[in-house]
């Protein structure tokens, strides 16, 4: 199913979503993507690029494609462990659906950041931290994003 | 030859008189050997008051047994001998002159070098064991075997050498039968109750003492194992009787939940197992055919057809350049196209499907029932009158070289909208998981609803009353059933009319679907959390039924 992966990768780079850049973070290999989005105006987020690294499985479509963000985030849905795998419901195997596109995961994902999902977080702490106290939350997102999504 | 043997240790010693008629001329029979009455000879009975100094050749549970006697020395070896032992004691000359009788060697234990001389005199004569005393008299026990008292000098050397037992009895019972060996070492007449005696006894058959010593392990070692294999055959057995019904009760609980399943009162696919795949054979039952446009405007141009009637909406009005037959839109060769969707669909249980119940291999081309311009899978566009397209049950449409592997080896349900595309009465190969699972499933809801039973197999078989009711769906009078997340948006077009009202009674089914959404999820963690390969053997010797 390469065609299909360069099919959306060149709707991708001639039209960008909003607020990203996409490119193959080897020409080799169509398998791997590298996206950088903006922090969505508005957020925690705002002003920071985030990279993020998308895999796409052997068998993509057939099986949802993989999401990292490889600079560091303060997020509910992203986990804190250096791997920063973002669970998205849609990219779940048994939630996946192939006619889904790698745009449109990136845009739930960028949706992601201006609104967490806390009943589906990865990162409980920072979940509860952001029911519970949002403005400290704002405060260390933004300190993150300052510290590790400032650079380019 | 076994060395040593460690456990083996003398209980107890018994002495008493034996009659015998001469092997020379009767062979050595276990039954000419007769034990005189006790009244009239010497007897012993000594428990416990013996010591083992030497295991050496024997092996537990074995009692030795053999006449007693007193080896006779070289002439000049141990001269302190001399007052201790009767000079007519019992004597190898005084005992049938065979090798094939045993023998019981008894010495008082004087010196290392008297003891060194009489072993090796025993060594020379069928000796089963050596019996030594200590001439004191006592009748206490002798001292253990690693007193000094019992030292050689040779560094316990002995004990390999001389190739029979040892064993220590006291001085005062070593001295009383060292004096009955003087009496019974001769004929009948010198021996004590002489006279009598020999009114019953041949007087040309021996008559001699013999000695038994009880050695321990006897009954008890063979017993422990014994009684271990008992209980590791009882385990076995356990084992295997409970591994039997288990196995059994599992291909029970298999057999139950495929008729449920074939009856339709268990949908398989909600019970999140993984690769429930399409079987060929029904692959190949899903109509296939040439893609025709039908001029609808692909995706949001949402007034010119409800679903219900795209071929009357729709004939053909791109006139096909080829001369395929034009108008297939009321193809009577095609029982899929939905004619009459209204009819047949509000009967909650399905007819099966027509165009699964005969083979139909390649229909005439003809509009799919939605507009759907591209393939969802490869994202190419069809070409009327060109592409060859599968359709699934839910009338969805894909390039058969997409959809076919992904539902022959990915999953059985239609990628753009979740439905099964299996036939209602068809039931994958049920797997003990499946039973699992759906016991489990079928326990958390009782507990979670445990008043509201309808509802909740109404999720378990919640797809596939979908598929029955697809086909109908616009209409509004049916919407109930249909989940709005389901809806394929860009093909099936909701009227104006019935738009805001089919939201809503959804979304209660839409909710009890996510829920069970959850709840698997919660036990494929659960199920993930626990898979070590000892458990995995286990499991098939005794299946988790859970």
């Amino acid at each position: 199913m390469a065609k299909r992966i360069v099919k959306e990768l060149t709707d991708c780079t001639q039209a960008p979503p909003t607020g990203m850049k996409i490119h193959l973070l080897d020409e080799q290999d169509i398998h791997q993507w590298e996206v950088v989005m903006d922090g969505p105006d508005g957020s925690a987020y705002a002003g920071g690029h985030f990279k993020l690294r998308v895999t796409l499985p052997e068998d993509y479509p057939f099986k949802p494609p993989v999401l990292n963000f490889t600079t560091k985030i303060y997020h509910p849905n992203v986990s804190n462990d250096g791997k920063g795998s973002m669970c998205l419901g849609m990219l779940r195997s048994d939630e996946w659906k192939p006619p889904n596109k790698i745009a449109a995961v990136l845009a739930m994902a960028r949706n992601l950041l201006l609104e967490p999902n806390t009943e589906d977080a990865i990162e409980t702490t920072i979940a509860d931290q952001y029911k519970s106290d949002r403005k400290a939350f704002e405060a260390t997102a933004k300190e993150w994003t300052k510290k590790y999504a400032s650079g380019k | 030859m076994s060395d040593s043997i460690g456990i083996t240790a003398a209980l107890g010693l018994t002495v008493l008189t034996l009659s015998f008629p001469d092997p020379g001329y009767f062979g050595i029979l276990q039954e000419n050997f007769k034990p005189v009455d006790t009244s009239l000879s010497f007897s012993l009975q000594e428990n416990s008051k013996i010591r083992t100094l030497s295991t050496t050749a024997s092996s537990p549970g074995e009692d030795l047994d053999g006449l007693l006697y007193v080896p006779t020395l070289h002439r000049g070896q141990c001269p302190e001998a001399a007052g201790l032992i009767p000079v007519n004691a019992t004597r190898r000359v005084n005992l049938p002159d065979t090798n094939s009788i045993n023998l019981i060697a008894l010495a008082p234990w004087i010196n290392p070098s008297c003891t060194l001389a009489y072993m090796a005199a025993a060594q020379m004569d069928p000796v089963k064991t050596f019996i030594f005393y200590l001439p004191d008299n006592s009748t206490a026990i002798p001292p253990l075997a690693n007193n000094a008292r019992w030292s050689i000098g040779d560094g316990g050397r002995w004990k390999t050498t001389y190739r029979y037992p040892v064993f220590a009895i006291s001085g005062s019972t070593g001295g009383l039968i060292m004096q009955n060996l003087a009496y019974y070492s001769d004929n009948v007449t010198n021996m004590p109750n002489g006279e009598i005696l020999s009114q019953h006894i041949d007087p040309r058959s021996y008559i001699r003492l013999a000695a038994e010593v009880e050695v321990s392990g006897h009954n008890s070692l063979p017993s422990l194992w014994v009684f271990l294999l008992i209980v590791l055959g009882i385990l076995i057995m356990i084992i295997a009787v409970t591994s039997f019904f288990l196995q059994w009760l599992q291909r029970k609980r298999r057999e139950a939940l495929r008729r449920r399943v074939i009856s339709g009162e268990v949908d398989i696919e909600a019970l999140g197992i993984r690769r429930v795949t399409v079987p060929a054979s029904v692959l190949q039952q899903m109509p296939l055919y040439t893609f025709v446009s039908d001029n609808a405007v692909p995706k949001s141009s949402s007034d010119t057809s409800t679903q219900s009637s795209p071929p009357t909406s729709s004939p053909a009005p791109l006139e096909p350049p080829s001369s395929k037959p034009e108008a297939p839109s009321s193809n009577p060769n095609n029982p899929n196209s939905p004619t009459n969707p209204i009819a047949s669909q509000p009967s909650p249980l399905p007819p099966a499907d027509p165009p699964l119940s005969e083979p139909s291999k390649e229909l005439p081309p003809h509009p799919a029932p939605f507009s759907q311009p591209t393939c969802a899978i490869c994202l190419d566009d069809f070409t009327p009158y060109e592409t060859r397209i599968r359709e699934l049950p839910c009338h969805h449409i894909f390039h058969p070289e997409c959809i076919d592997p992904f539902l022959r080896q990915n999953s059985s349900l239609c990628p753009m909208c979740k439905l099964s595309v299996l036939p209602a009465d068809y039931s994958p190969p049920i797997t003990n998981a499946m039973v699992r699972r759906e016991r489990l499933l079928r326990r958390m809801r009782r507990n979670l609803h445990p008043h509201d039973p309808p509802s909740i197999r109404e999720v378990l078989r919640f797809p596939r009353s979908v598929v029955r009711s697809s086909s109908g769906a616009g209409t509004g009078a049916v919407a109930p059933v249909l989940p709005t997340t389901e809806v394929p948006a860009p093909v099936r077009v909701r009227p104006p009319s019935s738009g805001g009202t089919s939201l809503a009674p959804p979304d209660s089914a839409a909710a009890l679907r996510a829920q069970g959404a959850e709840i698997r999820e919660r036990m494929l963690e659960a199920e993930a959390a626990r898979a070590p390969v000892w458990r995995k053997v286990v499991g098939k010797m005794w299946p988790r039924l859970g």
